[in-house]
């Protein structure tokens, strides 16, 4: 392995891995405090990349534009969100897991069925942003400007979850609930809103990741599933309700993934499902998974 | 109790899920039986004149999911078709009718289409999109006496390992369709004799790259295959693979990735540029997919080796087509309504020179029989029931003028026998050793 296709490797694999957080940040805060294992995460994101296409067209636009189409896509799902949490979630908080499977699996299929009946069935694509279109040479390496783009993107998330989680009174409100829904309560805050704003916020999340994947990706109706399998793998791996282990877990993953292509390619389709195997025999409950998860989900 | 019952079950359900999701097919859990009748406006005069029992076609096609479009597509072609039977006269007098099953593209649906298919006496079907629905279903055709009809899956198998009596194709195989492209780029882009190539992880990527590795060496003195990469199914990323050939010296990328991969692989070369000084050769991609490619201004120049493309035809068929369609669908004909055309074109002339229903003598009809299609003669081959083109259009597609769309810049018309190896059912195809 060459020190250029290390560099490409190390810079395809945290980019890959930023994505994916993307993706699985919404998933984990969405189970964290719901407790809902959100089959649907991956339907949300779709629509936001379709969102981003219908509001930003094919064409490439500059870079602060398409933040802002990114922004509106994800606050697009939200609503979508809201509604579907206030409309069909609120009443099945009681149900038991496999009522929760059916309903948000179903709710994945009409995902799809209506972006199909929206957007029909050849696949869309989307510019990348202009003048972030080509490479930058890193130790005679190219690497591609989108691929830094997205990496930024993904640290300013990163910060600005960290800081709206451990900083603010709503982060305060939200870890109590995700701690103990009873007691919280009891103490006068109103779970109910609480759990739409979450389900909200975790789907403008993946509504956004939707959006930075679109220029990368042919938009088709199939364009969630292989980015929630891989979410899924990624939260499981950081622990179901850890939002700092998700990113430990996706840039590991990521990084994975892009070694193993670049030395044993024939088994890079598999680097999800080996650093699952290998979490879930080393440490259950995964990386900054609490103990307390393990009696939660068994 | 509940919980004991239901979480072992949800457990199960969520396995389902996850490996339903894996195989690329997960767009709908129950499959849908479509029957249209002979469709439109205008079949009323034509089907008042016949008379007895319909008969029934019954397509095996993907109508949700990944690859829904090639189906939707098919039946478009296959209504006309249909349509313009019915209004002659029918078939042996009476009408013609299409029946629909959604496979979803697995091949575990293909199966269960051919049964349902056998339950309700349909015995001659069609579609087929998979080289693996193709291989899955050939047995279950044979054991419940069954014709298929393939207007799509292209392994070389299925005229040769794993032929079929009652397997017939009416499209190229991969032998014949990759052949054709390099035998268009030996034409026309001489210079180019370094390739690398990127190709899916599975059957039909290796196969057609040995083939197009056979076909090269055979044809051209200094040909290379400077490395080879093999990305799976549906990858959302491909800057991995894209970087294990960058540095190659290479003229030529040879792709056989399908649909929305190679858009994929095509967005993300992009900032690599990758493709700036190379050629680029794909086999049978359908060219409207381009389209929304082309307006965001990132299609590369590529040779398409594609059965059918409306422009690339000269012939009184094939202008009635376009018309015919363009009046009922209010779009230009591309592969797929093509393909679904011409296979309700072929069941209806062999039923015909069969002069009954009875799947034998249909069988024995489809063999050496000659159709005359909008892409010219295909003559079906009586030992391995492949459909020999008179002509395999192979496309120069670049972008427009403008930027905003592709356009065929040039189509090259490489005679179908010049490029199908001689029939020889039973035995591997020549050019599948790994060249």
């Amino acid at each position: 392995m060459s020190k250029e296709q290390f560099v490409i490797a190390i810079v395809n694999g945290v980019s890959y891995g930023f994505l994916l957080f993307l993706v699985a940040a919404g998933l984990s805060l969405v189970f964290g405090v719901l407790g809902v294992l959100n089959f649907a995460h991956g339907g949300f994101f779709m629509i936001g990349a379709f969102l981003a296409y219908q509001i930003g067209g094919a064409a490439g636009l500059s870079p602060w534009v398409f933040l802002l189409v990114a922004v509106a896509s994800g606050l697009g799902v939200a609503v979508l969100a809201a509604v579907v949490e206030v409309s069909l979630f609120r009443p099945m908080y009681a149900r038991d897991h496999l009522d929760w499977l059916l309903m948000t699996f179903s709710l994945s299929l009409v995902s799809q069925g209506a972006v199909r009946e929206t957007w029909g069935v050849n696949p869309l694509t989307m510019s990348f942003p202009n003048g972030w279109d080509g490479a930058f040479e890193v130790f005679g390496a190219k690497v591609p400007q989108y691929s830094v783009f997205v990496i930024i993107v993904g640290l300013v998330i990163v910060v600005g979850l960290a800081l709206l989680l451990l900083k603010t009174r709503w982060g305060q409100v939200i870890r109590a609930v995700a701690e103990d829904r009873w007691m919280a309560q009891a103490l006068g805050i109103n779970v109910t809103v609480v759990f739409t704003l979450v389900f909200a916020f975790g789907l403008f999340l993946a509504g956004l990741a939707g959006a930075m994947v679109a220029p990368t990706q042919a938009l088709t109706q199939t364009l969630g599933t292989v980015f929630l399998i891989q979410a899924f793998a990624v939260v499981i791996v950081g622990g179901l309700d850890s939002i700092p282990g998700a990113l430990i877990a996706s840039i590991l993953l990521g990084l994975l993934n892009s070694f193993l292509v670049a030395t044993y390619s024939s088994l890079a389709p598999y680097s999800f499902y080996f650093g699952l195997i290998v979490v879930l025999l080393i440490r259950p409950q995964g990386i900054l998974g609490s103990k307390e998860l393990l009696r939660k989900v068994s | 109790m509940r919980h004991f019952i239901l979480r072992p079950l949800a457990i199960l359900l969520a396995f389902g899920l996850v490996a339903t999701a894996c195989g690329g097919s997960d767009d709908d859990t129950s499959s849908e039986t479509t029957e249209t009748g002979a469709t439109g406006a205008t079949e009323g005069d034509g089907v008042a004149a016949l008379s007895g029992d319909p008969i029934i076609l019954g397509a095996v096609v993907a109508l949700s999911g990944a690859s829904a479009s090639t189906g939707l597509l098919a039946r478009q072609g296959a209504e006309l078709a249909v349509e313009q039977i019915n209004a002659a006269g029918g078939v042996l007098g009476r009408p013609l009718e299409l029946a629909f099953e959604d496979t979803m593209g697995s091949p575990e649906e293909a199966v269960r289409a051919l049964r349902d298919y056998d339950s309700e006496g349909v015995d001659f079907t069609w579609g087929y999109s998979t080289s693996s629905s193709c291989l899955a279903a050939s047995p279950i055709a044979e054991e419940l006496d069954m014709l298929m009809l393939s207007v799509y899956c292209q392994t070389n198998k299925m005229n040769h390992e794993e032929f079929s009596e009652n397997f017939f194709r009416i499209t190229t195989n991969a032998e014949s369709a990759v052949r054709s492209l390099a035998r268009a780029i030996q034409q026309e882009e001489p210079d180019a004799v370094d390739w690398v190539s990127i190709s899916p992880d599975y059957e039909y990527g290796h196969n057609t790259v040995d083939v197009f590795n056979n076909e090269m060496s055979n044809e051209v003195a200094d040909y290379r295959m400077l490395a080879t990469t093999w990305p799976p199914f549906q990858s959302p990323t491909y800057s991995d693979y894209i970087t294990q050939l960058i540095d190659e010296p290479a003229q030529g990328v040879f792709s056989t990735l399908f649909a929305g991969d190679m858009l994929n692989m095509l967005k993300q070369q992009k900032p690599f540029g990758f493709l700036d000084d190379k050629i680029l050769a794909v086999v049978g991609m359908d060219i409207d997919v381009l389209e929304p490619m082309s307006a965001s201004g990132d299609l590369p120049e590529l040779w398409d080796a594609l059965p059918y493309y409306a422009e690339a035809f000269d012939n009184p068929e094939n202008t009635s087509f376009i018309e015919d369609y363009t009046a009922m669908w209010g779009q230009t004909p591309t592969f797929y309504p093509h393909s679904g055309y011409i296979a309700v074109l072929t069941y209806a002339q062999a039923i015909e020179a069969a002069g009954s229903t009875d799947v034998d003598a249909v069988h024995d009809a489809l063999e050496g029989m000659t159709v005359d299609t909008p892409m010219g003669a295909i003559t079906i081959r009586a030992e391995d029931h492949q459909a020999i083109f008179e002509n395999i259009a192979v496309l120069k597609v670049v972008p427009n003028a403008a930027g905003d769309n592709y356009e065929v810049e040039k189509a090259v018309l490489i005679p179908g026998a010049e490029v199908t190896s001689p029939p020889t059912p039973g035995e591997q195809n020549p050019f599948d050793a790994p060249g």
